[in-house]
This record gives structure tokens, C-alpha cells and sequence, in this order.
């Protein structure tokens, strides 16, 4: 370990690891330690956080496994996902692997090393908010539910209300997230629906530079229906581009459509500068990332377009 | 905390700190295939199996361990002393230079010829990408993994028979 880090990581000392035995025993752990418990899944963005010093508070880590929260299953108009489930997992579902309204999300996991998607959880992924991290992107464009259990009962609030800054969530001190929701909506749109994920890596196994989801519909005329985009690594939390998303719907798919609202989305996020990128060249990339999702989009559906 | 899970098929109890990690615990246990390599999860030479999956143990907790099934290179031949055919294959197409991510490297080709034994090699390309060869040697421990599961299929073709 580099020496620079040596002396944050020797600062991340919990006392104890909790296998709890039911969600009652969470909350109880959880209102009794407050900031200093944490959840943990398989501990990986955990273990960065701690390297870089973030967590000298935690003294109790709390396993989930015994909760049963690892499984995907469709229940009405909806795809319910258990907090503890592994990425891998739901990435080989069909459902997110073969219906190409949701198979942003098998592709964003494919772009993950194997490693870490064999090990990580997507209640980690969600709940740790770096903004860098590619699931809270995929499922805000995907509209997707969460539900924190906590000593009041279960609260379902929208992701896209869910991050409110770097590190942190609208998670109450005695909340965790138990499951995710993404709605199905009715069977005979589905198929002009398609959604895509797209990144820009420095390398493979990094983080993103700047990662974009698309999720959208064509109606037989060529235009936009309904349109969601949201993005990571673009600044402090990840985020939706509604300016971008309007300057989409009900236009008609041409070149003169995509140059607006890429110019819309360099506009729209507000990108910081780190080791990776500067925030004009994130918002560069924001541009063509979008006309690429867009046209990858239309392709899964089978609409023409511009070329 | 008490630790008890699996290591290469021996029940093992350990004593770990909450805050320690898989690899730490592995090599204190004297499992010193498992490289300490970037530490955050970036070169993939603490790559062990765990329930046959691949995985970072320098970024899992050994907690998240417990009651799991785990594989290092130290259990891939057989007691007798003979190599596994993965290694054997890494060997013969001379895929190792210095050496230090050789092990990381076997154990995600184990899951590779596990799970897809037909696998093209972009498919293999892809799935190696989570690790790295500072000395690039990365030809050759392709050329390994290729060479590995044309055997295994051809031997699973004359058991067939």
C-alpha cells in the first residue's frame, strides 16, 4: 500500500462484524451506533473508502446475508431486487440480459471486471453514492424505486430523490435499503423501447471517465417518446439531464435533434475536474456519448434515423 | 472474530480483525499464492475463487467470507502433486515472466474454462481484463487459456465416447 495511505487505512478499526439475524436486529444496531455502524455488502467500495481515510467513524459493520435480500423476481409491473443480490447475478437474468428496454443494466455490469461483479452487491453499489460508481445512473434512467426498512416500516421513495451530495444519501441514520424496484409499465410498449450504457475508461479496470445511460422509445413516425438520461462521473452526485430529456421527446430522430440535445447535456452537467478528465473534456465526452447512446437505442429498436 | 470456511476443500477456523481483508487472512494461513499487488482492486493478483466465482480478496472483508467454499492456487493440483491442466497450459506456452500475477492470472482462467469453455478469445480478452501483467505478456497467457480449453474439450469429447 502506498505510504500515503498507509495511516488512513490504520484509522479504519471496527470493533465488530455483525452477521444480524433479522431486519428488527438492523434497525436496533442501526439506532443504537447511528453514523458509526455501517451496512457492509462484500466490503469493496467499502475497502477504498477506508484506504482513502473516509471511515475512521465506523465501528460496526452489519452483514445482511441472513435478511434473504438476494434474488430478482418480476411481481406485476415490476422487477424487485433484492439490496444483497451480486451484480453478476443480475446481470445474467434474462430479463436484463435479452429485453432490450433494460439491458443497460446487464451491459453496465458487464463493464465491471468480473471480480468485482462476482463480490459486489447492488445495495453497495447504490447506497455508498460515489458518483463514479455505474448502477445509480442505469436505474435512475430506468425509473427504479427504492425501499428503506427502517423502524417506522418501509419507505419506497425514487432513486431520483435518493442523492443529495457526494457520499451522501436521504438514508435516515436508522433506514437501510432492503430492495429496488424498477417498473416493468405495460407489455405493449415494450418492444420500441430500448436503453442503452455507455463509459469512457481510462483503463478497464478504473472507474469511469463518464458514464451515460439512455433509456428511451421511438413511436412509427420517428419520434421520441419518452426519454430518460442520466449520467456518472459527471459531478458531485450522479444524475438525470431533464433539459436534455425534454429536448428529445417529441422531436423527430435527425441529426439536427441529437446536435441540440448534446448541446444541451454539455451544458447541463456540471462536471468536475479530477486525475481522469477536465470538466470541458467531460463535457465533450457528455456530447458524444449521447448521440452514440441515442443511435444504439434506435438500432435495438429497429428505427432508421440519420446518418 | 471466528472465521470458519473452506480453503481448497480443508474446513478452516481462523481468528480475523472486522477490519481485515480475504487476502490478508489468506496469506497469514500461509496461502502466499495470493499477491499483494495494488491493494484497491485494480491488478487482479489476489485473485482467488470464492464458491467458484472470481474475486478481489484484497477488497472483500474476511468477514463476507464466512462459510464460503474458497480456491487458491495452492488447491488447483491434485495432492499427489500433480498440476492442474491450466497450469500445465501456462507452462508450456511459457505464460508467466516474472511471475507476479501468474497466480491471479490461473485463477480467473479457471473460472473462464468453467464457465465458457468455448469462449473466443476476445471473450477471453474481455474476461481477463480485471488483471494485469506489467510485463504485457499477455499473448502468451492467452495463448494458455486457448490451448487449456481446446484440451479440456477434447478430453471431454473422449469421455463421451
Amino acid at each position: 500500500m502506498p505510504q500515503i495511505y498507509k495511516q488512513s487505512y490504520s484509522e479504519f478499526r471496527p470493533d465488530e462484524y455483525i452477521y444480524a439475524k433479522s431486519k428488527e436486529e438492523v434497525i436496533a444496531i442501526l439506532k443504537q451506533y447511528g453514523e458509526s455502524a455501517r451496512i457492509v455488502g462484500a466490503g469493496i467500495t467499502l475497502h477504498e473508502m477506508a484506504v482513502l481515510g473516509f471511515l475512521p467513524h465506523v465501528k460496526k459493520l452489519i452483514d445482511l446475508r441472513n435478511l434473504g435480500l438476494e434474488y430478482v423476481r418480476v411481481e406485476g409491473a415490476q422487477v424487485r431486487i433484492g439490496a444483497s443480490t451480486r451484480l453478476r447475478e443480475i446481470a445474467s437474468n434474462d430479463f436484463f440480459r435479452k429485453d432490450p428496454a433494460f439491458q443497460t443494466v446487464s451491459e453496465a455490469i458487464d463493464s465491471i471486471p468480473l471480480q468485482v461483479a462476482n463480490a459486489a452487491t447492488l445495495g453497495g453499489n447504490l447506497c455508498s453514492a460515489v458518483p463514479i460508481l455505474s448502477m445509480p445512473p442505469v436505474l435512475m434512467a430506468l425509473d427504479a424505486e427504492l425501499v428503506l426498512t427502517g423502524s417506522k416500516g418501509d419507505r419506497v421513495i425514487s432513486i431520483n430523490e435518493f442523492y443529495l451530495d457526494y457520499l451522501l444519501t436521504s438514508i435516515q441514520p436508522d433506514e437501510f435499503l432492503s430492495e429496488v424496484r424498477i417498473p416493468t409499465r405495460e407489455q405493449a410498449g415494450r418492444n420500441k423501447r430500448a436503453s442503452t450504457y455507455l463509459a469512457e475508461k481510462v483503463v478497464a479496470v478504473d472507474y469511469p471517465t463518464l458514464s451515460l445511460t439512455a433509456a428511451l422509445s421511438i413511436d412509427k413516425d420517428s419520434k421520441f417518446e419518452e426519454v430518460r438520461i442520466a449520467v456518472g462521473s459527471a459531478g458531485r452526485i450522479p444524475t438525470r439531464l431533464p433539459n436534455t430529456e425534454k429536448s428529445l421527446q417529441g422531436k423527430k430522430f435527425e441529426n439536427s435533434t441529437l446536435d441540440k440535445a448534446s448541446e444541451s447535456a454539455a451544458k447541463e452537467i456540471d462536471p468536475s475536474a479530477d486525475l481522469r478528465a477536465s470538466p470541458e473534456y467531460r463535457r465533450t465526452l457528455v456530447s458524444y456519448l449521447l448521440k452514440q447512446a441515442v443511435h444504439k437505442c434506435a438500432s435495438k429498436i429497429g428505427s432508421g434515423g440519420p446518418r | 472474530m471466528d472465521l470458519r470456511f473452506t480453503i481448497n476443500g480443508f474446513d478452516t477456523e481462523v481468528e480475523a480483525k472486522a477490519h481485515e481483508n480475504l487476502r490478508d487472512v489468506l496469506r497469514r494461513t500461509g496461502f502466499k499464492s495470493v499477491k499483494k499487488g495494488c491493494d484497491v482492486g485494480g491488478c487482479g493478483a489476489c485473485t482467488v475463487l470464492v464458491d467458484g466465482k472470481a474475486v478481489y480478496s484484497c477488497c472483500v472483508l474476511a468477514g463476507w467470507a464466512q462459510g464460503k467454499k474458497i480456491t487458491t492456487v495452492e488447491g488447483l493440483g491434485s495432492e499427489s502433486g500433480t498440476l492442474d491442466s491450466i497450469q500445465e497450459s501456462f507452462i508450456l506456452s511459457g505464460a508467466a515472466q516474472c511471475g507476479y500475477c501468474t497466480s491471479g492470472f490461473l485463477m480467473i482462467s479457471k473460472e473462464i474454462l468453467a464457465e465458457k469453455p468455448s469462449a473466443t478469445e476476445i471473450e477471453i480478452r474481455k474476461a481477463l481484463s480485471g488483471n494485469l501483467c506489467r510485463c504485457t505478456g499477455y499473448a502468451k497467457i492467452v495463448e494458455a487459456i486457448i490451448v487449456a480449453s481446446k484440451q479440456q474439450s477434447s478430453s471431454a469429447r473422449a469421455l463421451a465416447v
